[in-house]
């Protein structure tokens, strides 16, 4: 028994053993208070000051000739304090939401736009200054609300992606793949979209163009950064598809306005629309599109069971299917054309060609047809169904109310239900509500009446804009993410595009291409997003990621494959 | 009679189907109503074919014209040159807080050049 022992006799032995628990103790409390300072205890909750909710009662208006008098235009926002748990970890992040507008000014002050925003923000408990990422979709003309509702921030839609199950009702969850716990993010919306919009002498319009578009996203970030200082915080943007030629282009504008960057990163890219919208007489191009979509057409093909034998894994079918399509770039020149809508007769393989193509690709005849055939490849491929272009995996039975008014099923799959969360998501979690006037989530009118000239050209090719942030600076961090069932944005092209920088002499560009089952909004998808996080937190922390193709492994351009872009 | 309307019905929505998804996917040609967000084309093609996709030495040349346009958008008196006042006027911090390095003359004037030479003699 313990009481054996006569209290005071106490040996050297206990002595030391004594001090050794308490020296244990201490050290225990210090990685408490460590780890306290890491993860917060969930008494800070009680800390949390109250929300300060915000009526705007500014009628905004998204017209072109639309912008606000200077004189009601303010910088006010709705602040309000949140916690996130990651469940496997059991660690906790509180985090503040500011939802409000600042004004992008020019470079003598005069404002030019008031922009709207949401900034998710973590205080910084760690070593290092916490990164801010900036982030936007594209159209052009469209918000940030997918992103901002289905990729990263701490709550996101869930949807049941590449399937269509409850559809349309899909519930705000807490979003256990958040990069909080990584960078603070900051969802913009451009003018004429969202809640923004121009300050007079300004209207929409004067900022619907690629450059003028660049330039007023800039002069909000420098704003951001003047009313939030972050003076040591890494800074990065994060742009999707009409996304990412605006990042190509605001990169250096930033960089040479004296904002470094530490990294861009590039999701579900449109680097040159030369690629994508040729002249109608520009057959190589026709034909550059139509193998470059055909590795991740195959891909969908091989969803719906539609390759034989099917494929052992998406990543290595990609590899064959590149490989594929370059071996056999010649024989697909005749149909190029007739595939981008643009020859007049229409040229169609014959069933021997069919045969041929699909001996040497495992595709199978009915899919190749799909693909080169007379009807369009969303109604082809799946009899009785259609197939969505966002993500080629998503399909609805024709006459299914998706449907309606929605030619695309993995649009609808977002279109309806976003906004609907969106218009309580803004009272209830933000605390910002705008009483006089309607959230845009995409607006036509800015698309139909966009400036796409840049750089010389009537459409942009921003590879030479990468290439001068690149050489303004060497060490910019790039990453590149592509869904593999993405039929809007197709990963081949892009890789292809990237290929361009391979034979400039002098740069050694830091650029990792990561590739995903899903659509064009990879992060939907249930089994992706996890692995975009992880990919993103090795990004963000500067270590390689596991998998990812490297500048070296990027493919050659068609353009320098020989003449008439032939192998 | 009513087997005839379902089969009217469905044949209408697969046409729009069809009509609607070719522009999504098989021609942009004309602008696409229904995606979220695009990526949208303008209502024309660009009337000739564009020169091949630059590589090597055309791109970095097309990459340096990018950034020589901000500079010479800068220049508003087009002197070829700008002061550090200018260069910080007109959102060219890179140029403003580097300038010491970068008019290696110190002539308190720098050309697009001197900031060429400074860019590529970054590690």
């Amino acid at each position: 028994m313990k009481t054996d022992r006569p209290m005071n006799a106490s040996t050297s032995h206990q002595i030391i053993r004594s001090k050794m628990r308490a020296a244990a103790t201490r050290l225990l409390l210090l990685l408490l208070a460590w780890f306290g300072a890491f993860f917060s205890t969930p008494a800070a909750a009680e800390l949390f000051p109250p929300d300060q909710p915000y009526m705007d009662n500014t009628a905004y208006a998204y017209g072109p000739t639309d912008g606000l008098a200077a004189s009601i235009v303010n910088e006010k926002a709705a602040v309000a304090y949140h916690q996130l748990t990651y469940r496997e970890s059991g660690r906790r992040v509180d985090y503040t939401t500011t939802t409000g507008h600042l004004t992008a000014a020019d470079a003598n002050g005069k404002p030019e736009a008031s922009m709207f925003y949401v900034a998710y923000t973590a205080k910084n408990k760690g070593p290092w200054p916490r990164p801010v990422t900036f982030f936007y979709n594209g159209g052009p003309g469209s918000s940030s609300i997918w992103l901002r509702l289905g990729s990263f921030a701490p709550s996101r839609v869930a949807t049941p992606d590449p399937y269509t199950t409850g559809w349309p009702n899909f519930p705000l969850v807490d979003n256990q793949e958040s990069l909080i716990d990584t960078t603070d993010m900051v969802f913009i919306d451009p003018p004429g979209t969202g809640f923004s919009e121009a300050v007079l002498p300004n209207t929409n319009q004067t900022f619907w163009g690629v450059d003028q578009d660049a330039g007023v996203m800039r002069d909000f970030i420098l704003r951001y950064l003047a009313v939030n200082p972050r003076p040591r915080s890494p800074i990065y943007l994060y742009g999707e598809s009409y996304g990412t030629p605006r990042t190509d282009v605001l990169a250096p504008l930033l960089e040479l306005a004296g904002v470094h960057l530490s990294g861009i990163v590039l999701q579900s890219c449109i680097l040159d629309y030369n690629d994508q919208y040729p002249s109608a007489t520009d057959l190589q191009r026709a034909t550059d599109y139509t193998v470059s979509l055909l590795p991740g057409y195959a891909e969908v093909a091989a969803f719906f069971k539609q390759v034989t034998p099917p494929p052992a894994g998406v990543r290595s079918f990609a590899w064959r299917m590149r490989d594929f399509s370059t071996r056999h770039y010649a024989e697909f020149l005749p149909y190029g054309p007739t595939f981008l809508g643009l020859a007049n007769p229409p040229v169609f393989p014959t069933p021997a060609v069919y045969a041929q193509m699909s001996r040497q690709s495992d595709i199978n005849v009915s899919a190749l047809q799909a693909y080169l055939g007379p009807n369009p490849l969303n109604t082809a491929l799946v009899p009785g169904s259609t197939i969505g272009s966002y993500d080629g995996r998503v399909s609805a039975p024709n006459g299914s109310p998706m449907l309606v008014g929605d030619s695309d099923p993995s649009d609808a799959l977002i279109a309806t239900p976003f906004p609907v969360i969106l218009n309580q998501q803004l009272p209830d979690y933000l605390k910002y509500t705008a009483p006089n006037t309607t959230y845009v989530t995409l607006s036509d009118t800015a698309n139909i009446n966009w400036d796409f000239s840049h750089g010389g050209l009537p459409v942009p090719d921003t590879i030479p804009d990468l290439l001068a942030e690149i050489t303004l600076n060497p060490h910019i961090k790039v990453l590149v993410e592509n869904g593999y069932h993405d039929l809007v944005t197709p990963f081949f092209m892009t890789e292809k595009d990237l290929g361009r920088l391979k034979n400039v002499a002098g740069i050694r560009p830091d650029i990792q291409v990561t590739h995903y089952a899903g659509g064009h909004m990879i992060y939907l998808e249930d089994t992706s997003r996890p692995r975009m996080k992880a990919d993103l937190v090795n990004y963000y922390e500067g270590r390689r990621i596991g998998g990812a193709m490297t500048f070296a492994e990027l493919p050659a351009p068609w353009s320098d494959m020989g003449p008439a872009g032939t192998p | 009679m009513k087997n005839t309307f379902y089969l009217m019905i469905f044949a209408l929505c697969a046409t729009a189907g069809l009509a609607h998804a070719s522009d999504a996917v098989a021609s942009p040609a004309t602008i696409v109503k229904h995606g979220v967000e695009g990526p949208f084309f303008p209502a024309a093609r660009p009337a000739a074919p564009a020169a091949p996709a630059s590589t090597g030495a055309a791109l970095q040349a097309q990459a340096m014209s990018r950034l020589k346009s901000n500079f010479d958008a800068a220049d508003v008196a087009k002197t070829g040159t700008l002061t550090q006042a200018q260069a910080q006027k007109s959102r060219l911090g890179y140029v403003a807080n580097n300038f010491g390095k970068i008019d290696v003359n110190k002539t308190g004037k720098v050309t697009f050049d001197d900031v060429k030479h400074y860019m590529q003699s970054q590690p």
